[in-house]
């Protein structure tokens, strides 16, 4: 049953605008501090740049560390925007309102930083341009354009363009609310980034049909994208565990498992900090966490199929490296953990409506599912590279050095401090979307029950 | 009964139609009550179908035993289709209903009703059984290690474990028709003063028994989604991958599941276009049910593509022998036509069709579309059973124990029996659900009562607004 709430629209302005308009002493306190481990992390990118790779972990065979495991990690979490936003739009599931702005912003936050971590993984930045440009034309020298390495940019900087356009058509109207409360330099600001906004119903339609249209080009690209990353590792036939064909659908469903429970977590966080009680509601992170077990449980089902596969042909290699993930030191514990933090932990906790109406569960199981998500990564990228292959010439183990933690424990500091930036600027829950809600909620009496309705606008 | 107060009337035509609990079950008794001549004779001619095609087995069986599996392809195709498209149509109404959507309630029972077709994929699963060697020493799913003298084995693999999981398929589907339609079967035996029967005894619709029964639906439902899920997945790996040597498809259980989501709801969304057409029910099923359906069958025609091209890039990519030869095999060698008329049937044409609004918004455009997946559904398991039938056969150079295919076997064209066996089963699959159609209301009354008590029209500014109660 929802618990709706009536709300006039200018208490909405009022609510979701607090921090925007007038940020408290702690907003402050956080940026700062949040600002300190992003300096330390960039020192320690210049580091890499001065000395190079060799101030990290990385050796033959294990050439891909923590920076890979990481770009994963926040590519899927930033496939939480299009997932929530794009999926539920088109389905016009009501709960979407309070969840949608926040899921697109940290759809463009972690693209932003899992960007960089290539980049930062070259260690010489500057030959980025080798790999990703045509540099010698004289002597013929071309990108491969065949390696997905190639394809993973592409996709890449096609689905941040369409997240920051999906977020920035989204935000328009809220904009012009923003704009008719500032004043000075401030509502000079608002008043261009608004673009005239004035709530026309011809405006109205654009924003609406633009939203659609957004929602239904950025899906393929969406999927494109894990997918993608998934062919940087599957189409190799030389690492076993690697050359699988359920890799694509494997790494989105992960991704969409790894993306809405970091939305949960942000949507806990935004209550708790912003005050938010009447916006989101026990209905709304009820809802996300049914969706999550049906999410986690077709992600277990890719799983099996990914891991029971490799035992299928009975090879000695595949068997070899499945023998390394589960039952050698250290990867054991950590198979364990992933297999209790990713699915088993949450999903059976979640089963019970008081947890999923449970804020301080919700909030701490949907940060488990995410730990046990990177420790996924973890496993799928370090014990297979580090197994002798008939093509390893050279043999080194790989401990991550503190050069590379720093790096990505900065890069949690720098997408949170980018969202309390955004939060400071912009609201994070969309105003205009929550006063359709409210414009659309009706009451209709059902025998001697007065239930929630909603007006169906077709 | 009296008009509902809750549902108003109303003579706006994009509401879709006005009608009251009370005339609906008057019509849906006088259907029920009354066996058309239409009926009996799709009873009495795919009763007869049915009959040759068990004859058609019988014939295979002794004259080809079960030594060899080439000349078993059609048939194994035959069974895979039925289990995909009519064991995927029960499981439409179970997702619908875990996501409460409103336009469900037409599609309900025909989803369900198709429950009984899984007797029949039961009963022609079985010879298949004898052309299956045990999971030893082969690429099986079912798990094996040999650690020094000792061997650890699944006993009874594949057989024993995957006829339980259809037989299990089975019951749930049934217990899940029989648990909806028991409100319905009491409310028709009232409303035609005749005696309860076996089901209906002691349903009074008191609040306990619609909390068990909601219960239940969602329970078996639940049931009912794993056990598809798995029955497909192991299925077309014990009975399909698992035959050709160096197939190693992680992908291809996860596909076959899509297909058969897909080919469950093109079954249901073609169904309900012949019922409404031939059974005249145009009144309670209007576009905005085909509509609605049309939106889900698009996004998993996309899926077909996306889960297919997962898998081919990665052989294509990887150029491996044994994987180049199964390529060849299923999809660019003996096979090719087949494959790309399953690929244009099961992705381009729908694609083509419901990209279009304005042929989504319709009720010819998703029938076509879903028509168009159901022929390349059963095109698309030939490619897939025969393939992985013919390689076996007489003086075959191949053995299912190695790990690569040598070489790739050529065309097994259809015989006569084979003709006879695929028209056979695939009209048993309407013999069965004719005959259920007529034991159980063709419509959910439960289900669409609730919908004509939760829907009502309200004036809103300068407009009437169509109002959705949101129980729950």
């Amino acid at each position: 049953m929802q618990q709706r709430v009536a709300l006039p629209h200018k208490q909405i302005n009022a609510d979701l605008l607090n921090i925007t308009l007038k940020a408290p002493l702690w907003w402050w306190i956080t940026v700062g501090v949040l600002g300190l481990f992003v300096l330390a992390a960039f020192s320690s990118v210049a580091v890499l740049v001065n000395k190079g790779l060799g101030v990290t972990g990385l050796n033959r065979p294990v050439m891909w560390g923590l920076f890979i495991v990481d770009f994963i990690f926040w590519i899927g979490i930033s496939h939480a925007g299009v997932m929530l936003s794009a999926i539920l739009r088109l389905s016009k599931a009501e709960w979407r309102r309070p969840a949608t702005r926040a899921a697109e912003v940290l759809t463009v936050l972690s693209l932003l930083w899992a960007a960089l971590h290539p980049v930062i993984h070259a260690g010489r930045l500057w030959r980025i341009m080798y790999w990703a440009f045509p540099y010698d034309f004289s002597r013929g020298i071309w990108i491969n354009i065949r390696s997905p390495l190639v394809w993973d940019p592409s996709a890449i900087f096609t689905y941040l363009t369409g997240s920051a356009l999906f977020v920035i058509v989204a935000l328009i109207p809220d904009l012009a609310v923003i704009r008719d409360r500032t004043t000075g330099i401030r509502h000079q600001i608002y008043s261009i980034l608004a673009m005239g906004w004035r709530g026309t119903p011809r405006q109205w339609k654009l924003q609406i049909v633009a939203g659609f249209l957004l929602s239904a080009l950025l899906l393929p690209v969406f999927v494109s994208v894990h997918s993608i990353v998934s062919w940087d590792f599957a189409v190799a036939i030389s690492v076993e565990a690697w050359h699988v064909t359920i890799f694509a659908p494997y790494f989105v469903i992960g991704a969409v498992h790894s993306g809405v429970s970091a939305v949960v977590t942000m949507m806990v966080l935004m209550r708790w900090l912003f005050g938010w009680h009447a916006y989101i509601r026990e209905e709304h992170i009820d809802a996300l966490g049914r969706l999550l077990i049906v999410i986690a449980t077709t992600w277990l089902y890719f799983f099996f199929l990914e891991f029971s596969f490799a035992l299928f042909s009975r090879e000695s290699q595949e068997i070899a490296l499945r023998e390394l993930q589960v039952f050698t030191w250290p990867w054991w514990p950590l198979f364990l953990t992933f297999i209790l933090a990713g699915y088993v932990i949450p999903v059976g906790l979640w089963l019970s409506k008081r947890v999923r109406r449970s804020w301080v569960m919700m909030f701490w199981t949907s940060l488990l599912v995410n730990i046990g998500m990177w420790l996924e990564r973890l496993i799928i990228v370090i014990p297979g590279l580090s197994r002798k292959t008939p093509f390893s010439f050279d043999w080194g183990t790989y401990h991550p050095s503190l050069i590379e933690v720093t790096i990505i424990v900065g890069g949690y500091a720098f997408v949170f401090l980018l969202l309390l930036l955004f939060a400071k600027a912009f609201p994070l829950i969309p105003i205009f979307d929550i006063k359709e809600g409210q414009t659309l909620s009706e009451n209709i009496k059902i025998g001697r029950r007065t239930v929630p309705a909603l007006r169906v606008e077709e | 009964m009296q008009r509902q107060k809750t549902a108003p009337m109303h003579d706006h035509k994009d509401f879709g139609p006005d009608i009251t609990i009370a005339e609906f079950q008057k019509k849906m008794v006088e259907k029920h009550t009354t066996m058309s001549a239409g009926h009996l004779k799709l009873m009495a001619i795919s009763g007869f179908l049915l009959l040759i095609g068990i004859i058609a087995i019988v014939i295979r069986a002794t004259t080809d035993g079960f030594e060899y599996r080439a000349p078993w392809g059609y048939y194994a195709a035959t069974v895979a289709f039925l289990l995909t498209a009519a064991g995927g149509a029960p499981l439409i109404i179970v997702a619908l209903r875990l996501t409460h959507a409103h336009w469900r309630r037409p599609f309900a029972r025909i989803s369900e009703l198709y429950a009984a077709v899984g007797i029949l994929t039961l009963g022609l699963f079985i010879p298949l059984l004898l052309l299956v060697p045990t999971a030893n020493n082969r690429f099986t799913l079912w798990f094996q290690a040999d650690n020094g003298g000792s061997s650890i084995r699944i006993p009874w693999a594949p057989h024993f474990w995957i006829t339980l999981l259809i037989s299990m398929l089975v019951v749930s589907g049934i217990a899940l028709l029989l648990v909806s339609a028991r409100s319905d079967k009491a409310n028709l035996n009232d409303n035609m003063n005749k005696p309860r029967g076996w089901l209906s005894k002691g349903w009074v619709g008191n609040s306990k028994q619609w909390s068990i029964k909601k219960g239940g639906l969602t329970f078996l439902g639940a049931c009912y989604f794993f056990l598809l899920i798995g029955t497909l997945s192991f299925f077309s790996v014990d009975f399909g991958m698992a035959l050709v040597p160096g197939w190693k498809d992680a992908i291809f259980p996860a596909f076959q599941s899509i297909t058969g989501l897909q080919a469950g709801l093109a079954t249901v969304i073609v169904t309900l276009w012949l019922v409404r057409k031939y059974c005249g029910f145009e009144d309670y099923i209007q576009m905005e049910h085909f509509w609605a359906a049309s939106k889900i069958l698009l996004a998993l025609s996309l899926m077909f593509f996306y889960f297919w091209f997962s898998g081919f890039i990665i052989f294509w990519y990887g150029r491996l022998p044994a994987e180049v030869n199964v390529l060849n095999l299923l999809m660019f060698g003996p096979y090719k036509v087949f494959f790309f008329s399953a690929f244009i049937l099961n992705f381009v044409a729908p694609f083509l069709i419901l990209l279009w609004n304005s042929a989504r918004k319709t009720m010819w455009g998703p029938t076509l579309a879903a028509s168009l997946i159901l022929i390349g559904t059963l095109i698309d398991k030939i490619r897939i059973y025969v393939a992985s039938y013919s390689v076996d056969f007489n003086n075959s150079p191949v053995s299912i124990f190695d790990h690569k295919l040598n070489l790739v076997p050529a065309f097994q064209a259809p015989d006569v029996i084979d003709v006879l066996i695929v028209l056979g089963c695939l009209s048993g699959g309407v013999f069965m659900l004719s005959v259920a159609a007529k034991l159980f209301p063709i419509f959910s009354l439960w289900e669409i009562s609730e919908g004509i008590k939760i829907r009502t029209v309200k004036p809103y500014l300068r407009t009437k607004l169509l109002i959705l109660g949101k129980p729950e």
